[in-house]
C-alpha cells in the first residue's frame, strides 16, 4: 500500500508541476490587472511541442538531442525523493537530499553542454550564467537541508518529516527560521524566477534558463520546459515537506489520504500565491547582484548549522 | 619514484622552461623526501629496526610532544607530495610538461602514495591524536579544495587544468582524513571509519577519472595538435570516443551521481552530516561546515568542466587543426574506455568496492565498525540508474521527425566559430566573483590615429600569477639567499682561517665532553 | 493551561528569534522604507514580550509601558520617519560600504559573538540566554548599521536599534526600570527623532546631499 503511494506521489508530482505553473502565471496576471491565459495553458503548450519537429543546428552533435531527454530523466527521477502525501517516499534513503541536489546538478550540466553545443554566443551566455548562479547556489541548498537534518538528528527527508510531525506547531526555533530563508532563497535560484531569472524573457541582457534552451524546438523543448516546471514543483514540495508536513497521511486509510491530499494542494497554493506576489512586486536583480544575493542565502544558512550546536 | 617521472618528463627535451618547471619539482620533492626521512629519525630511538609493528608500539608511549612533531613533520612532507596548498606550487608546473601517459601516472598514483604515507603515519603508527591533527588536515583539505578548483577556473591549458583539479581532489581526500582524525579524537569511531573509508574512495575513484582525463588530453593532443582548448572545438563530431569517454571522466569528476566521484562525495558528506551531532562544541559546528565547503567546490568542478567539454568539444571548430582532427589509435582509444566503464560501473555498484575498503579501514581505526548506513547509497544507485536509464531509453524510443538547420544568428547570414563563447568568457562570471582571488592586472594600451578621436590599435592583456608565488616563495627564497651570502664570508680562501676552523671545533668538542 | 499563559509563554519563548530575524534582514535590506518597517515589527516584537511578562509578573504597571512602546515606537516614531523620508524627496537606497551579503555575514557574526558573550552572566544573573543574547545583538547591529550606513535617515535607525537593545537587556535582567526613567527615555528618543527631522532638512539645502561620508570635509 504504501509503495503504491510512493509511486502515485512521485507522479502526482511530475503531472502536477504544469499546472502549477499555470496557476502562478493566472494569478501573476490577475495581480498585474491583466486577465491571464488558462490554467491549463501549459499542458497545451507541452502537447503542441511534442507534435512539432526536432530542429537540430547544424554544428550539434549527438549530445544536442540527447542532453533534454538527460535532464528530463534525471529530474522525473528526483521526484522520487520527495515525501508528499505521506512521510516517506518512493527512493528514499538515509542522505537521499544529497543525491536529490546532486541529480538536480547532473541534468543542470547536460543542460550546460547542450546549450554550448548549439554553437552560437547565447548558448555560451546562458551556460556561463547558468554556472555562475548554480555554483553559489549549491552550498546555502546543502547547509540549508544539513542544519534541519543535524536539528532532527536524521539523514533522510522522510526521517526529517517523521521528527518534524512529532513537533509541536509553535515550536518556532531559530534553526528552522533561518533554515527556510536560506533556502526560499535558494529555491528562487534554482528554478530561475524573479528576482534572478525571468522565466519569460527573451532579451539577450536578461536571459538566463531561457538563453540555454533558445536553440530547442519541438519534443526536446517540451521536456526541457516540463523538466523546469518539474523542478519548481519538486522545490515547492522539498519545502513543504521539510518546514510545514502537517496534514501527511500517517495511516493508509482512505480518510487520512484524502485529508493529505487537500493539505498538499492548499499548501501548494500558498507557495503559488507568495510566487506570484514576489515576481510582481520585485524587479529582477542586475546578474552581478545575484551572487549578492546567494551570499545572503549563504550566510543564513551557515548561521542556521552554527544555532544547531548553540541552541542545544 | 621522482627521479624516473623527471626523467619521463625530460624525453620530451629540456628547453628553458620546462628545465626550470623540473628543477622546481626535484627540489620540492627533495625538502618532503627530507621532512619524511626527519620523521623515521624521531622514530629510531624508540623503534630501532623501523618495522611497522615496532613503531607501533614505541608510539604509544611517546610523550605527547613528540607524537606532536612527528604529525606535523609527516603532514608537511607528505603534504608536499601529495600537493596541498600552499606546497603544492610544483604540480601545475611538473604535471602539464609531463607526456600524457607519464601525467596521467603522476597525477594518478603518485599523488596517492604520498596520501598513502601520510594515512600510515598518523592513523596507524601514530593512532588517535588532539583534535587539532584534524582541524589542521580540514584546513589544508578545504582551501586546497577551493583554491585549486579557482585556480583551475581561469585556465586554458588543459593540462594545467587538470593539475590544478588535482590539488583540489587531494584537497577532498584531506577533508575526508581530517574528518576521520576529528571524530578519532572525540571517540567516535564508526564515523571515524566512514570518513576514513570516503577518503580512501575517493583515493581510487581520483586514480581512475584523472588517468581517463590526462589520457584523454593525449589523445586530443594527438588528434587535434593543440592543448590549448580555446583553439579546438566540435572535437565530439570527429573523435566520438575520445570524446564520449571525455565527457564520463568530466561527469565523474565533478561529482555528480552514476558516476564514480559522486559516492565519495556522498560519503564525505554523510561523516560531515553525522559531525553534526557530536557532543563537542567546536567539531559540532566546523564539520558541518565543512560540508558546505565540499558543496562549494563540488559546484565550483563541475562549472569548469562543463566549460571545459563544452569549449572543446562542442560546437564549432575554433581553428584548423581542431576542424581536421581525428580519431586516434584503437589502442589508445581501450585504454580510455577501460577506465571511463570502471567509472560508470563504481559510480552504480559501488558496493564491491565498499566491502573490502571497509575491512581495511577496521586495522587502522581501532575498535571500529563501520555505521550500517553507509551500504544504503549502494543500495538506492543501482536503482537510480534504473530509473534514470530507463527514462532515457523511452525518450530515445519515442522520437518525432527531426530536421537539420541552421544555428539562430538573429537574422544574419552566418555565424562562425569566433562568434561562440570562449573558455575565458565562459570562466568570466565566476572569475569577477571570486576576484579577491585571483587579484589579475590588466594592461590596456591604446594606440591613437592621427585624428586622435578613433584608437588605431587596441592592446588588451590580463595577467593572472598565483598569489602564492608573489607572497610566501619569493619572500622564503630571498631569505635564504640573503643568509646564504651572510655565510659565503665563512669562505675566505685562507688555508690558515681552515685550520682555525678544524682546531676550533676540536677545542669547542674537548670542552663538551669535559662538562657533559 | 489557559489561552493566555500559552500565548504569553510562546510570545517568550520565540520573541528571541523573531528579533534574530528582524536584525539579519536590516542587515540585509536595500531601501529606507524597509528598514522603517523592519525596525517597526522590531518594537512590536519588544511589546508582544512586555505584554506576556507583564502577564506573568501580574504588573499593572509594565502594561502602561507596553502601551508606551506600542505607541511611541511601533507607530508614532515610524510614521516620522516615513514622514521625512517623502519629504525628502531622495532616493531611497540604502547607500552603505559594505554589500548585502557582507552586512549579514557580519551581523551574524555579531549574533554568533553576542551569544559566546553573554555566556558568563546567564548563569550568575539566571536569565533567558537568548533574549540576553539578542539585547547584546541589537546593540552590536545597531552600532554597525551607524558605521556602515552613509545615510543620515540610516544613523538614526541604528541609534534606534541600539536603544531597543539596551531596553531590551533592561527587561530582561531586571524587569524593567522604574516607569519615570522609562517615560524620560521614550521622551529623550522622541526629542531626539524630532530634532533629527529638523536637521536633515537644514544638511539637505545646505550641504545638498545628505551622505555623511561627505561631510568630513568640516576639518580644521
Amino acid at each position: 500500500m504504501t509503495q503504491a503511494l510512493n509511486v502515485f506521489q512521485a507522479v502526482l508530482l511530475v503531472l502536477i508541476a504544469p499546472l502549477l505553473r499555470g496557476v502562478i502565471g493566472r494569478w501573476k496576471a490577475r495581480i498585474q490587472n491583466r486577465r491571464g491565459a488558462s490554467v491549463w495553458r501549459p499542458y497545451a503548450d507541452l502537447l503542441k511541442l511534442f507534435r512539432k519537429e526536432d530542429l537540430v543546428p547544424t554544428t550539434a552533435s549527438g549530445l544536442f538531442r540527447l542532453a533534454p531527454v538527460v535532464l528530463f530523466a534525471v529530474t522525473v527521477a528526483a521526484a522520487g525523493f520527495v515525501p508528499v502525501l505521506q512521510g516517506s517516499a518512493l527512493l528514499g534513503t538515509t542522505g537521499d537530499f544529497i543525491l536529490l541536489v546532486y541529480l538536480l546538478a547532473l541534468g543542470r550540466f547536460f543542460l550546460v553542454l547542450g546549450a554550448m553545443d548549439g554553437g552560437s554566443s547565447f548558448g555560451g551566455m546562458g551556460a556561463s550564467r547558468e554556472a555562475l548562479v548554480s555554483t553559489l547556489a549549491e552550498a546555502p541548498l546543502l547547509l540549508g537541508l544539513a542544519a534541519v537534518a543535524i536539528l532532527a538528528r536524521t539523514a533522510s527527508l522522510a526521517g526529517i518529516v517523521q521528527w518534524t510531525l512529532r513537533q509541536d506547531f509553535f515550536e518556532l526555533s531559530a534553526v528552522h527560521a533561518l533554515a527556510f530563508a536560506a533556502l526560499a532563497f535558494v529555491a528562487i535560484a534554482e528554478t530561475g524566477r524573479i528576482p534572478v531569472d525571468n522565466p519569460a524573457t527573451h532579451l539577450e541582457l536578461t536571459m538566463i534558463h531561457e538563453a540555454m534552451v533558445l536553440e530547442y524546438s519541438g519534443p526536446s523543448l517540451a521536456l526541457i520546459e516540463w523538466a523546469s516546471a518539474i523542478k519548481l514543483s519538486l522545490m515547492a514540495a522539498l519545502l513543504i515537506a521539510v518546514f510545514a508536513p502537517w496534514g501527511m497521511a500517517t495511516t493508509a486509510t482512505g480518510a487520512s489520504l484524502a485529508v493529505a491530499t487537500a493539505a498538499y494542494l492548499a499548501k501548494l497554493a500558498v507557495v503559488a500565491a507568495a510566487v506570484a506576489v514576489l515576481e510582481s512586486s520585485v524587479a529582477k536583480l542586475r546578474m552581478y547582484l545575484v551572487p549578492d544575493f546567494l551570499g545572503v542565502a549563504s550566510a543564513l544558512a551557515i548561521l542556521a548549522v552554527v544555532f544547531t550546536a548553540l541552541m542545544r | 619514484m621522482t627521479l624516473f617521472s623527471a626523467g619521463l618528463i625530460l624525453i620530451e627535451g629540456d628547453a628553458g622552461q620546462r628545465r626550470h618547471n623540473v628543477f622546481i619539482y626535484l627540489l620540492m620533492m627533495h625538502a618532503g623526501t627530507a621532512a619524511v626521512i626527519a620523521t623515521f629519525f624521531l622514530f629510531l630511538p624508540h623503534a630501532p629496526g623501523l618495522d611497522f609493528a615496532a613503531m607501533r608500539t614505541a608510539a604509544i608511549s611517546m610523550p605527547p610532544g613528540l607524537r606532536a612533531a612527528i604529525f606535523l613533520l609527516a603532514f608537511v612532507g607528505f603534504g608536499t607530495k601529495a600537493g596541498i596548498v600552499p606546497l603544492h606550487l610544483w604540480l601545475p608546473k611538473a604535471h602539464p610538461i609531463a607526456p600524457s601517459p607519464v601525467s596521467a601516472l603522476m597525477s594518478g598514483v603518485m599523488l596517492k602514495t604520498a596520501v598513502y604515507g601520510f594515512v600510515r603515519i598518523a592513523f596507524d603508527f601514530l593512532g588517535s591524536g588532539p583534535a587539532w591533527w584534524g582541524y589542521l588536515v580540514l584546513a589544508a583539505g578545504a582551501v586546497s579544495g577551493v583554491l585549486g578548483v579557482l585556480y583551475a577556473i581561469g585556465e586554458h591549458d588543459l593540462k594545467r587544468l587538470l593539475a590544478y583539479h588535482s590539488v583540489e581532489n587531494i584537497g577532498i581526500i584531506y577533508l575526508g582524513l581530517g574528518a576521520s582524525l576529528v571524530f578519532a579524537s572525540q571517540g567516535a569511531s564508526s564515523w571515524a571509519a566512514l570518513a576514513l573509508v570516503a577518503a580512501l574512495l575517493h583515493t581510487i575513484n581520483h586514480a581512475l577519472f584523472k588517468s581517463a582525463l590526462f589520457l584523454g588530453a593525449g589523445a586530443i593532443s594527438d588528434g587535434a595538435h593543440t592543448l590549448d582548448i580555446e583553439e579546438l572545438g566540435g572535437l565530439l563530431k570527429r573523435m566520438p570516443v575520445t570524446g564520449t569517454a571525455f565527457l564520463i571522466a568530466c561527469c565523474a569528476i565533478s561529482g555528480l551521481p552514476l558516476f564514480n566521484g559522486f559516492i565519495s562525495e556522498w560519503l564525505t558528506f554523510r561523516s560531515f552530516l553525522a559531525g553534526g551531532t557530536l557532543a563537542d562544541l567546536p567539531a559540532a559546528i566546523v564539520l558541518p561546515l565543512m560540508a558546505g565547503t565540499l558543496a562549494l567546490i563540488g559546484g565550483l568542478a563541475a562549472a569548469c568542466f562543463a566549460k571545459v567539454y563544452g569549449v572543446a568539444f562542442l560546437g564549432r571548430a575554433r581553428s584548423e587543426e581542431a576542424e581536421h582532427a581525428r580519431e586516434v589509435a584503437p589502442a589508445m582509444q581501450a585504454s580510455m574506455v577501460v577506465l571511463a566503464t570502471a567509472c560508470v560501473a563504481i559510480g552504480i555498484l559501488p558496493g564491491f568496492l565498499l566491502r573490502p575498503l571497509g575491512a581495511a579501514v577496521q586495522e587502522f581505526v581501532k575498535g571500529a565498525v563501520l555505521p550500517v548506513e553507509t551500504f544504503s547509497i549502494a543500495r538506492i544507485m543501482p536503482w537510480v540508474a534504473l530509473a534514470v536509464v530507463a527514462i532515457i531509453v523511452l525518450g530515445r524510443v519515442i522520437r518525432g521527425a527531426t530536421r537539420v538547420t541552421r544555428t539562430w544568428a538573429c537574422g544574419m547570414p552566418a555565424l562562425d566559430s569566433r562568434m561562440q563563447y570562449t573558455s575565458t568568457a565562459f570562466s568570466k562570471p565566476l572569475r569577477k566573483v571570486f576576484a579577491r582571488v585571483y587579484q589579475p592586472e590588466r594592461h590596456v594600451e591604446v594606440v591613437s590615429d592621427t585624428s586622435g578621436y578613433f584608437p588605431a590599435a587596441i592592446s588588451y592583456q590580463s595577467v593572472r600569477t598565483t598569489s602564492f608565488e608573489r607572497s610566501l616563495y619569493r619572500p622564503a627564497v630571498d631569505a635564504i639567499v640573503a643568509a646564504a651570502h651572510r655565510l659565503r664570508r665563512l669562505q675566505t680562501g685562507n688555508i690558515q682561517i681552515y685550520l682555525l676552523y678544524i682546531f676550533l671545533a676540536l677545542v669547542t668538542l674537548l670542552v663538551f665532553m669535559r662538562f657533559l | 493551561m489557559g489561552l493566555l499563559e500559552f500565548a504569553a509563554a510562546k510570545a517568550l519563548a520565540s520573541s528571541a528569534v523573531f528579533l534574530f530575524i528582524t536584525v539579519l534582514l536590516m542587515a540585509a535590506a536595500k531601501r529606507i522604507s524597509s528598514c522603517i518597517v523592519l525596525f517597526s515589527a522590531q518594537c512590536a516584537v519588544l511589546v508582544s514580550e512586555i505584554l506576556a511578562l507583564a502577564y506573568v509578573h501580574r504588573s499593572p504597571e509594565a502594561y502602561v509601558v507596553a502601551g508606551l512602546v506600542f505607541v511611541v515606537k511601533v507607530l508614532a516614531i515610524p510614521y516620522g520617519l516615513f514622514r521625512i523620508v517623502d519629504r525628502l524627496n531622495a532616493p531611497r537606497e540604502v547607500v552603505a560600504s559594505t554589500s548585502s551579503a557582507q552586512s549579514v555575514f557580519i551581523a551574524a557574526g555579531l549574533i554568533l559573538l553576542s551569544f559566546f558573550a553573554v555566556q558568563p552572566y546567564v548563569r550568575t544573573l539566571g536569565v533567558d540566554e537568548e533574549m540576553l543574547a539578542a539585547a547584546v545583538a541589537l546593540v552590536l547591529t545597531g552600532a554597525f548599521l551607524m558605521v556602515s550606513r552613509k545615510k543620515a535617515l540610516m544613523q538614526v535607525i541604528g541609534l534606534l536599534v541600539l536603544e531597543n537593545g539596551i531596553f531590551l537587556a533592561a527587561l530582561t535582567t531586571t524587569f524593567g526600570m522604574p516607569l519615570v526613567i522609562e517615560i524620560g527615555i521614550f521622551f529623550d528618543l522622541l526629542m531626539g527623532v524630532l530634532l533629527m527631522g529638523l536637521f536633515v532638512f537644514r544638511i539637505r539645502d545646505t550641504f545638498e546631499h545628505l551622505d555623511v561620508s561627505k561631510l568630513r570635509k568640516l576639518r580644521g
